[in-house]
This record gives structure tokens, C-alpha cells and sequence, in this order.
């Protein structure tokens, strides 16, 4: 079982239960759900040996990953162009777009997803969140080990914040709790495209978290969230450079 | 086998896999819209004969017996479909959808509480739903009748992952005399 302290195991599994969960909920219909996640970690898969020239074990459990999300996110069974588009440029993102210290810039799933609907319209549909509260104890377990549930604190309070001040004159329950599940705990938090000292992820999920809900204000019919996460991705090492000044 | 050489056969063999998976994708969509076609002969051909859910030519999206049998949501107007479709958390007023096969569906889209989408990738519709105002949209059923999936495509909360809907395509003859079997 020492697998299991694997982080990106540890991280597939969570995906692959809230896929289970979904499939559950719509058995008759498990086939789609099923070829749509195979066929998302086999582009991956690919587009990794194609872009990074290797196939090491962690390289094809990070593609894995990014390839069940961007399949669990776009609505189960649409066109198999759309999805191979969203997954090959979410893993070509990885090697073409990186800072000059090194990392890549951008969330891949979330750049892979915004690009597929700037390309075929908005095919977003999020049913990897099955179960809420699957995201919310795994992943909350996940995030406690990485370090990283200062992200998922501040984007929801921000999220919050946001909607609050955006909505003054008609707030309500529903708008403040709109702040979605599978994207704080699996997207927003992704090691290598986000900072790890706990003041530049109170400043890196607020900043996610107040322009999310100004986007879903500002742009209809476009995913907010993604936006905003790829906009933070930009600004990234800003955050660093001045949390290490202070 | 040296370093760059195990590299450029990784980076071969992953673009060929990709370009297998992009040609096995266009297959399939090809197949399935053979398919949507010939599901439209079937039509016409029923017009001729009697219930088509008898005689299994309904493809892909399993038209019950039942279906047929569905009275069409809204009203006709200049020969368009006018349906006053609703969302809320988390589901589609009316559900199912019900709409003849091929004809001009307008809907009067509205929502109960936050803002929501309709995204029906068989006819690639997709449109946000605003709360608190109501926005008209349309598109052309399919020619094959059956049962069809409609998704929100705005995150809308915990349980959007879980909101969905049907529209049943049924086909016009068939719904015009439910019982004539």
C-alpha cells in the first residue's frame, strides 16, 4: 500500500470516486462516462510522450490527472474532437508556456478548457462533482498533506466576498454559495501553478476567488473560475517576489 | 539505446497514438452522424408504416414505447415550437423536453434563482440562463428521434454536477395518432 503516499496516486483516486459516484448516478449511461475518461488520460497520455519526449511514472500520473479532469468536466458525451483539442493543449501548455525560472505558467486543465471553448463555445458541464462531500473530506485530506487548503480557504471566502459586494442589491443564500467544490479542492490547488508559503496562497486564492466572481458577473456563458485561475497563474511569481520582500 | 534517441521515440510514438486517437474520434462522430441520417430515412419511412419505437430503427438515443405517447411541450407558433423552459436548482422545467423531429424549437429561457445554462450537445445549444430576466434562444431538433441529454453549463452549486435533463425527439407521426398500433 506504500503507493498510497503518493500524492498524484492519492489524487487519481479521489478523481476516480467522484467518477465512480457519477457513473452510479447515471448508470445507464456509464458506458459514455467511462470511454469519455478513457479516452481523456489516453490523449494525455500520448501528448505527453509527444510534447516531453519521456514517460516517466510521475510524468504519466500528472498526465493522467490533468486528462480525467478536462474529461470530467466537459458534458459527458460530447464530440471526441473537442476533448482531444482541450486535453493536447492543456499538455502542450505545460511544455510551450513556462516562466523563465522553470515551471509552466498556467493550470493546464483550466488553459486546455478555456481554449476548447473559445475554439467549439462553452461544453463546460463540472459533472466531476458528483459528490461534494467527497471533494470536500478526501480532497480536504489531499490539500491538509500538500499544504494547500490555505488556497481552498481563501477562494471561498473571497468567492464570497465578491459576491457579496457584486450583489449587494440582491443577495441571497444561493449567490454567496456559489463557489464551486471541484475547482477548490482539485483545480485551484495545483502544486507546480500555484505558491507554496501559506501569506502567497491567502493573496493567490483571494485574487482566484474576487475576480471569479467578478467574471461570472461581468462574462455570461463563459467559465468564471477558469478565468480567474489562469489570470492568478499569470501573476504568480509577483506574489512570491513580494512575499519574499516582506 | 542512447538518451535522444529513447527520446524522439517517445515523442513519435506519442504523436502518432494522438493522431490515432484525433482519426478514431472523427471515425466515430462520421458513424454517428451516418447514423443520424439514416435514423432520418427511418422517419420518413414510418410515415408510411405505423410506430417506429415497434420497429427498433431508433438509434443511439432509446426511444421507449412510451415516449411516443409524450404530448409536445408549449405551443406552435408560425410553425416554431415555443417552449417556456425554466431551470432551477437543480433541474429543467419542463422535464422531459418533448419536440418533434426536425422542427424549429424557440425557448423562453428563464431561472427560478441563480444563473444557470442550457447546453444540449446533440444540437450544439448551448446559452447562459440569467436569473431574473428571460433570454429566447433556438435550435433545430434532431432528425432522429430519441432521447437526448440537456446539461446546465453554468456552475449553479454542490449539486450542479448532477443537473440535468431530457428532450425526447419524438417523430411527428407517431405523436400526432399515439394509438394507432
Amino acid at each position: 500500500m506504500s503507493f498510497l503516499k503518493n500524492m498524484k496516486v492519492r489524487i487519481l483516486l479521489l478523481l476516480a470516486a467522484l467518477f465512480a459516484v457519477a457513473v452510479y448516478r447515471n448508470s445507464g449511461e456509464a458506458g459514455v462516462y467511462l470511454s469519455q475518461c478513457v479516452f481523456g488520460v489516453l490523449t494525455a497520455i500520448f501528448a505527453q510522450c509527444a510534447f516531453f519526449g519521456n514517460a516517466s511514472k510521475t510524468s504519466l500520473q500528472s498526465a493522467a490527472i490533468t486528462g480525467m479532469i478536462v474529461a470530467m468536466l466537459l458534458a459527458p458525451g460530447i464530440d471526441g474532437r473537442i476533448l482531444w483539442v482541450a486535453v493536447a493543449a492543456a499538455i502542450a501548455s505545460k511544455s510551450l508556456a513556462r516562466f523563465p525560472s522553470g515551471p509552466h505558467m498556467f493550470n493546464p486543465a483550466a488553459l486546455g478548457l478555456v481554449l476548447a471553448t473559445c475554439l467549439f463555445g462553452n461544453k463546460i458541464n463540472w459533472w466531476g462533482l458528483s459528490n461534494p462531500y467527497i471533494a470536500i473530506v478526501v480532497g480536504g485530506f489531499i490539500l491538509y498533506r500538500l499544504r494547500r487548503l490555505s488556497l481552498v480557504f481563501s477562494y471561498i471566502l473571497f468567492r464570497m466576498v465578491g459576491a457579496w459586494i457584486l450583489n449587494a442589491g440582491s443577495l441571497s443564500i444561493d449567490t454567496l454559495a456559489l463557489h464551486n467544490l471541484f475547482f477548490a479542492f482539485i483545480m485551484v490547488v495545483e502544486p507546480k501553478t500555484t505558491p507554496s508559503d501559506r501569506w502567497s496562497q491567502w493573496r493567490f486564492g483571494g485574487g482566484v476567488g474576487l475576480l471569479s466572481a467578478l467574471s461570472a458577473t461581468l462574462i455570461s456563458g463563459f467559465d468564471g473560475d477558469l478565468l480567474a485561475l489562469l489570470a492568478m497563474n499569470l501573476v504568480r511569481p509577483l506574489l512570491r517576489r513580494q512575499s519574499t520582500c516582506r | 539505446m542512447g538518451a535522444s534517441r529513447k527520446e524522439l521515440l517517445f515523442r513519435v510514438g506519442g504523436v502518432i497514438g494522438l493522431a490515432l486517437l484525433l482519426v478514431f474520434t472523427m471515425w466515430t462522430r462520421q458513424r454517428s452522424v451516418t447514423a443520424n441520417h439514416e435514423g432520418g430515412d427511418a422517419v420518413k419511412e414510418e410515415h408510411d408504416h405505423s410506430n417506429p419505437a415497434e420497429h427498433g430503427d431508433v438509434k443511439g438515443g432509446e426511444l421507449s414505447s412510451g415516449d411516443v405517447e409524450l404530448k409536445p411541450s408549449g405551443k406552435v407558433v408560425d410553425g416554431k415550437r415555443v417552449v417556456d423552459y425554466e431551470a432551477f436548482k437543480f433541474g429543467f422545467s419542463p422535464d422531459p423536453l418533448v419536440v418533434f423531429s426536425g422542427e424549429t424549437v424557440v425557448l423562453k429561457l428563464k431561472s427560478r434563482d441563480v444563473e444557470h445554462g442550457i447546453m444540449i450537445p446533440e444540437v450544439d445549444f448551448n446559452s447562459p440562463i440569467p436569473p431574473s430576466k428571460t433570454t429566447t434562444k433556438s435550435f433545430t431538433a434532431p432528425v432522429k428521434p430519441g432521447r437526448y441529454p440537456i446539461f446546465c453549463s453554468t456552475y449553479c452549486g454542490a449539486d450542479h454536477g448532477n443537473m440535468r435533463g431530457v428532450m425526447v425527439v419524438v417523430p411527428s407521426e407517431a405523436t400526432e395518432k399515439p394509438h394507432h398500433k
